[in-house]
């Protein structure tokens, strides 16, 4: 065995290893310190079991954050990439909206989260527009950043072949941004979800940030740490799901290039 | 007119503008006060905060205003250090041992992706309500910004000729570290503590605003819950001023190191 594939097969195992070494870690703290009311992974599992299933305590509460995640997402897609290319055609603009949309990333938004509940109320309305507020602007920053940095001589040669506005879309814009925009739609499903979850925690009436907050009052640690997991697995399985469609296309690009 | 001034010309006046829009719409009664606040009496409602009087008796019953600026200030410095203090470390061990650097890559990769408010509610179970919780909170937001950006600072470093001019000069290991990584690997590493910073920042805010009994973020929550409009508004206007103050700073800061470096 030479020692690149030896080392292959650690960082394989290791991997591997990870969640293992959580879950006995979770396991020991759970039965040694009973004061923290940890439950155990097999009765979290249980717990899982039934709010999926028979009570569907859970299913409920998912189904409207993610009702709430998929609009006020794609409300994000469509006004960050609109802006995020007109913001990348025009240098002036681009200038001006830079300092703006940079220093709107840094601010902690959930302290401007009642602004929404004044103006959508405490239903779902003020989530879907949290959501919104928080995925629109790493959509903007990197759309804008790849338009910008579209090579000049790709755009003169279209205009060499006279290619029509569409054609230069469809040929040199689109497949010259994509790698940096896909990466932009992740990081606005990221924000987007996080922004949900922190508005259904802060005030809502449903959701599983609202049924984390209430199981937090209530002690019930079970259905916290079942909210918590599900929440990673949807997150870790869109982001995996982007991440394989980028290297896809970027696959394709290298071939046809 | 130069270009750079139109530039700046134009963003002081869509600031401006977009105040007096606000200011005018609430003068004018098309939105209610106790909705929206002029954007001049923002102003002077924070102004009055630090001054004795009837806004700061109205403010909190217990604390004064800097009691709780201070407390959150200090919960953002805490963890912020705790974080470097831990996560430049690990990011040197990550980079130094490649194979544990690969094995964690993944997970330290999907980090971000995942709410990690959701736990905040387990934190609180486990040390309750108050600072330990919430520095906690800032700590675990900040740190894994830190341990990748110092990383991948190093990894950056080491595909340049630098390394090899230390190993011709027979330079020591520990030398090589501290004259050449450390020095060429320090514009990489400040992207880290600043995205840090901003995330101790919204950690710690964020986690008094969900929870808690005092800070900014607390105030801002109470004094909507109270119905203290005025109040609400001048503590959200102080604290986005101070998170584009520190932004901006920060940014400076970084556009510096990395243009020192490319001369």
């Amino acid at each position: 065995m030479t020692a690149r594939t030896r080392d292959r097969l650690l960082t394989q195992l290791g991997v591997i290893a990870v969640p293992v070494f959580i879950l006995l870690v979770w396991q020991v703290s759970s039965t040694l310190f009973a004061y923290l009311f940890l439950p155990t992974p097999l009765k979290t599992f249980e717990v899982l079991k039934d709010g999926l299933t028979e009570s569907g305590w859970l299913l409920s509460e998912l189904k409207d954050t993610m009702i709430e995640l998929l609009l006020g997402y794609l409300l994000a897609v469509v006004t960050g990439l609109m802006t995020g290319f007109i913001l990348g055609m025009n240098r002036f603009l681009r200038e001006v909206a830079e300092p703006f949309v940079l220093n709107i990333y840094a601010i902690p938004k959930v302290t401007l989260f009642p602004i929404f509940l004044f103006m959508f109320g405490l239903g779902m309305e003020s989530k879907v527009a949290f959501g919104f507020f928080h995925g629109v602007f790493p959509i903007i920053i990197l759309t804008m950043g790849a338009i910008k940095d579209i090579k000049g001589i790709y755009l003169k040669l279209g205009r060499s072949l006279r290619l029509n506005p569409l054609q230069m879309y469809k040929e040199i814009v689109f497949p010259s941004t994509l790698p940096s925009v896909m990466t932009g739609l992740r990081l606005g499903f990221n924000l987007a979800f996080i922004g949900v979850i922190l508005g259904e925690m802060a005030a809502s009436k449903s959701g599983l940030g609202y049924a984390l907050m209430k199981s937090e009052g209530s002690f019930y640690m079970e259905k916290i740490i079942c909210i918590v997991v599900v929440l990673a697995v949807i997150a870790v399985a869109v982001n995996y799901l982007y991440y394989a469609v980028e290297g896809k296309l970027i696959r394709v690009r290298v071939r046809a290039g | 007119m130069k270009r750079a001034n139109k530039v700046r010309m134009t963003k002081w006046l869509v600031l401006l503008g977009s105040a007096g829009c606000l200011e005018i719409i609430v003068r004018a009664g098309i939105v209610r006060r106790s909705t929206l606040t002029p954007v001049s009496e923002m102003f002077v409602t924070l102004w009055k905060f630090f001054l004795p009087g009837e806004v700061q008796a109205r403010l909190l019953k217990d604390s004064s205003i800097a009691a709780n600026f201070f407390m959150t200030f200090g919960e953002i410095l805490l963890s912020f250090s705790l974080a470097v203090l831990v996560g430049f470390p690990v990011g040197v061990l990550l980079w130094k041992w490649k194979t544990l650097g690969r094995i964690l890559n993944p997970y330290l990769v999907s980090y971000y992706a995942i709410p990690v408010f959701a736990l905040y509610p387990i934190i609180v179970g486990i040390f309750g309500i108050g600072m330990l919780s919430i520095t906690f909170m800032g700590w675990l937001f900040a740190i894994v910004a830190i341990i990748i950006s110092t990383a991948t600072g190093f990894d950056e470093v080491e595909k340049r000729i630098y390394p090899q001019v230390g190993k011709s000069l027979r330079l020591s290991r520990w030398r090589i570290f501290v004259w050449i990584y450390f020095p060429a690997a320090t514009p990489y590493v400040f992207t880290g503590l600043k995205l840090g910073f901003i995330y101790s920042i919204i950690g710690v805010i964020a986690s008094e605003f969900i929870l808690s009994t005092r800070g900014l973020g607390h105030l801002v929550r109470f004094s909507y819950s109270a119905f203290e409009t005025e109040i609400m508004y001048a503590s959200m206007l102080l604290i986005v001023i101070m998170a584009v103050v520190v932004n901006s700073a920060l940014m400076r800061i970084e556009a510096w190191l990395y243009g020192r470096q490319a001369r």
